[in-house]
């Protein structure tokens, strides 16, 4: 039985260049907030004052929420399992489910960006491509199927 | 296209709905902006729920959703009165 799991340094890598894709929509997001914020205050007398104490506050709350998504994101992609067992594969996901996919009954699989897609009827498993030892599991399911 | 910009794209799409739907001051132009709002809510809630990639926790965190799509369907609930 073969066993396939992010290592902590993978995991950690993968999130971070997660978060560094999300940073320009959360840039945006903050600015729309700042702005909807303003404009419900225009007869604020001290607006400039406000804007000088939140914007430094949002940034420092969205570099320590960011850090902490990269943790707990780290954290629930090293509960990912993909199991190759002699009758098919299994994933052990986060959400603490488990999806088995016995290779005869294998309906698709394909690479496509994110990794290796494998469909059954009505289940489907993706191995990730950042996934540790992702040749030697890949080649392994192709030789299976 | 790849995922993240897909995601950016959409992300940023809901913020333009979310900034008309507060700043626009046509009523019908609000009430599509608030209707396109609660659906990508529901959406997004529905697949964070059903996603077997994401955690207990997030998926209970996730649930905060239900304030802004309740404060948004009260508004515009008061707008269609």
């Amino acid at each position: 039985m073969n066993e396939f799991t992010f290592s902590e340094e993978t995991a950690k890598k993968t999130m971070r260049s997660q978060a560094i894709s999300r940073l320009p929509l959360i840039f945006i997001a903050g600015i729309a907030g700042i702005y909807l914020a303003t404009i419900q205050n225009e007869e604020f007398p001290r607006l400039t004052l406000v804007l000088a104490i939140t914007l430094p506050i949002l940034a420092i709350a969205g570099y320590i929420g960011i850090r902490m998504g990269i943790k707990s994101g780290t954290k629930s992609l090293m509960k990912n399992i993909y199991r190759l067992t002699g009758n098919g594969i299994e994933w052990l996901t986060p959400s603490g489910r488990t999806v088995i996919i016995e290779y005869d009954k294998i309906d698709i699989y394909r690479t496509i960006t994110k990794g290796l897609l494998i469909k059954s009827k009505n289940k489907k498993i993706l191995i990730p491509r950042e996934i540790d030892n992702y040749n030697e599991i890949s080649g392994l399911i192709r030789e299976k199927v | 296209m790849n995922e993240p910009l897909k995601q950016n794209i959409i992300g940023v799409l809901v913020v333009i709905l979310l900034v008309g739907f507060y700043t626009i001051d046509n009523a019908n132009l609000k009430i599509i902006f608030g209707i396109g709002l609660v659906t990508s809510l529901i959406i997004s809630m529905i697949q964070i729920q059903r996603s077997l990639e994401l955690s207990k926790s997030t998926k209970r965190l996730a649930w905060l959703i239900l304030l802004p799509l309740f404060t948004i369907v009260k508004h515009l609930f008061t707008l269609v009165q």
